[in-house]
């Protein structure tokens, strides 16, 4: 029964920490633009998170081993501390963009302007980590995340033309008169928002905290393979939200306002209400999971201790780091910068930084002195090479694309 | 690969047997990383590794410019620089995926750094609690 719970748990707490600022933002913006045009990218982008996922609780869960100590240990301490510092700024921005989401959510409610809500907002963060357990924070937040399941009960609500939107789930090209550029570089964010790489970072940190072992495997296997896919399907509730309501109108998403308004259409107030709820949990559990990670990388390059489920004070130089990597966050979004622009970016930059963290684990996944029987199998590596391909086609694209488009322009 | 299976070998590549990997107390507490080696020339001219080294001071001399300069610069920040601390081979007691020490050995590695934060972060209230 405890084991069930745990796996209940798990799965629930991976679809809330798949959906973050980052999908919220790109599938509405897609979904508004191509319909469920690029639904193959996130079904990609789902798979490839899960062997990124299962692989990293594979190397914790056996040889306890998460995936910045490894990093070091492949990569030597030269590259991997261009790559702790890549990756750093990646997460810093993305919890940057996910506290200024938070705020929004809060000025789309309150009607105050969201910099007033920033600090709030952070110093919240900040007191959460300190003050709250692990679990809890995952639980309550992975729960109250699954709210924004409203936007896939509101596709079915508005009975939008159900074959139109199959057409575009099954095409991968651009619709007549859409440029091709354009479209690939919406596909580069929307794959960079489903494969965040803090989300992995803060998994496998996540299986040391709460103390996997090799029997826990099969639940750790579970929360991966049933978590994320239903996570996938949360995103492209939004992306077909905006198809069923936005795409006909031609209209554009360039706010977190704009977002909600399918639901507003389907329910009115009460389906607003709701969906600011969900996006105020998923973001701030995405504010969360990015503040630790950013802790963790650090902490595990430098082989401090770090974590929770030690007491604050004997792990000073992680919470030192948490905190003031919340500090950076907050003053970039005070500045006034706008969060969607922040996401944009963020996103970006993490498809560029993305293959110096995955080959890592790869190689280690396949490393029989750290997993001994529970080195990748066939299916795992075919998996993961085709995974591996994919990660590097965005990263090189990513740049360009961005340039060319004028950021999708 | 364990150490005792380094016995009657010729070679062992310390590169990625031993250097980067994660050292602990037992406990599985978090130490540090194998930053650098000592190495001590024997009298029949063979060099033997005698201690661990441990800190970004001693990682600073396997790094090269201009990555070096930014561990120098995050060591001020933190207050420093600290030197390197000397974990004697005597202490290591299993090398696995990580390096398991004695506490005696991980108490000669105490992080000067850590204890400077620590003096800090214990002042805020709630620092002392658990699983926290």
């Amino acid at each position: 029964m405890k084991r069930l719970l745990a796996l209940t748990m798990g799965i629930l707490t991976a679809i809330g920490g798949f959906v973050d600022i980052g999908d919220i933002v790109t599938n509405a913006t897609t979904g508004a633009r191509y319909g469920l045009g690029l639904a193959w990218v996130v079904v990609v982008g789902v798979i490839c998170i899960c062997a990124y996922a299962e692989m990293s609780g594979r190397i914790v869960a056996v040889a306890g081993r998460p995936v910045y100590d490894v990093i070091r240990e492949r990569l030597g301490p030269r590259a991997a501390l261009l790559n702790l510092i890549a990756s750093f700024l990646v997460t810093l921005l993305t919890m940057a963009a996910q506290i200024g989401g938070v705020a929004i959510a809060i000025q789309l409610a309150s009607g105050i302007p969201h910099v007033v809500w920033v600090a709030p907002v952070a110093v919240g963060l900040w007191l959460v980590i300190w003050r709250v357990g692990f679990e809890k924070i995952e639980q309550v937040l992975g729960l109250a995340g699954l709210t924004i399941a409203v936007f896939a009960v509101a596709i079915w609500w508005l009975d939008p033309d159900w074959t139109a939107l199959a057409d575009q789930a099954t095409s991968v090209m651009p619709p007549a008169g859409e440029p091709v550029p354009t479209y690939f570089y919406y596909a580069v964010t929307l794959f960079a928002a489903a494969m965040t790489p803090y989300s992995v970072f803060f998994f496998s940190s996540g299986g040391i905290e709460e103390r996997w072992s090799a029997k826990d495997l099969g639940t750790q296997r579970a929360n991966v393979l049933i978590g994320f896919p239903l996570g996938g399907l949360l995103s492209l509730g939004i992306a077909g939200a905006a198809a069923a309501t936005m795409l006909p109108l031609g209209m554009d998403v360039d706010s977190l306002g704009q977002v909600v308004l399918p639901v507003g259409i389907a329910f009115g107030l009460a389906g607003i209400i709701v969906v600011l709820f969900g996006f105020f949990a998923v973001m701030v559990g995405a504010a969360f999971e990015a503040a630790m990670s950013c802790g963790y990388m650090v902490s595990q390059y430098f082989g401090w201790p770090w974590g929770k489920r030690v007491a604050p004070g004997r792990a000073p130089r992680f919470h030192a780091v948490v905190a003031v990597s919340i500090l950076l966050a907050l003053l970039i979004v005070q500045t006034g910068v706008d969060p969607v622009m922040v996401t944009e970016i963020s996103l970006i930059s993490a498809a560029v930084a993305l293959p110096l963290t995955y080959l890592p684990v790869l190689i280690v996944a396949n490393d029989k002195e750290y997993l001994g029987e529970h080195v990748n199998g066939r299916l795992s590596n075919a998996v993961g090479l085709a995974a591996m391909v994919v990660v590097l086609v965005a990263a090189v694209a990513a740049i360009p694309l961005m340039i060319t488009t004028g950021m999708g322009a | 690969m364990r150490h005792t299976d380094w016995h009657g070998r010729d070679r062992i590549d310390l590169g990625t047997q031993l250097l980067d990997r994660q050292i602990t107390a037992p406990g599985a507490r978090a130490v540090g990383k194998v930053d650098d080696v000592e190495l001590t020339r024997r009298d029949d001219g063979a060099l033997e590794v005698t201690a661990l080294l441990v800190g970004v001071a001693a990682l600073c001399e396997r790094t090269p410019s201009p990555e070096r300069g930014l561990l120098r610069l995050g060591m001020r920040l933190a207050g420093g620089p600290d030197p390197a601390r000397r974990i004697g081979l005597e202490h290591v007691v299993d090398v696995q995926s990580d390096v398991e020490v004695t506490e005696e050995g991980a108490n000669e590695a105490a992080s000067p750094a850590e204890r400077r934060f620590g003096r800090l972060v214990r002042r805020i209230p709630g620092a002392g609690r658990e699983g926290g």
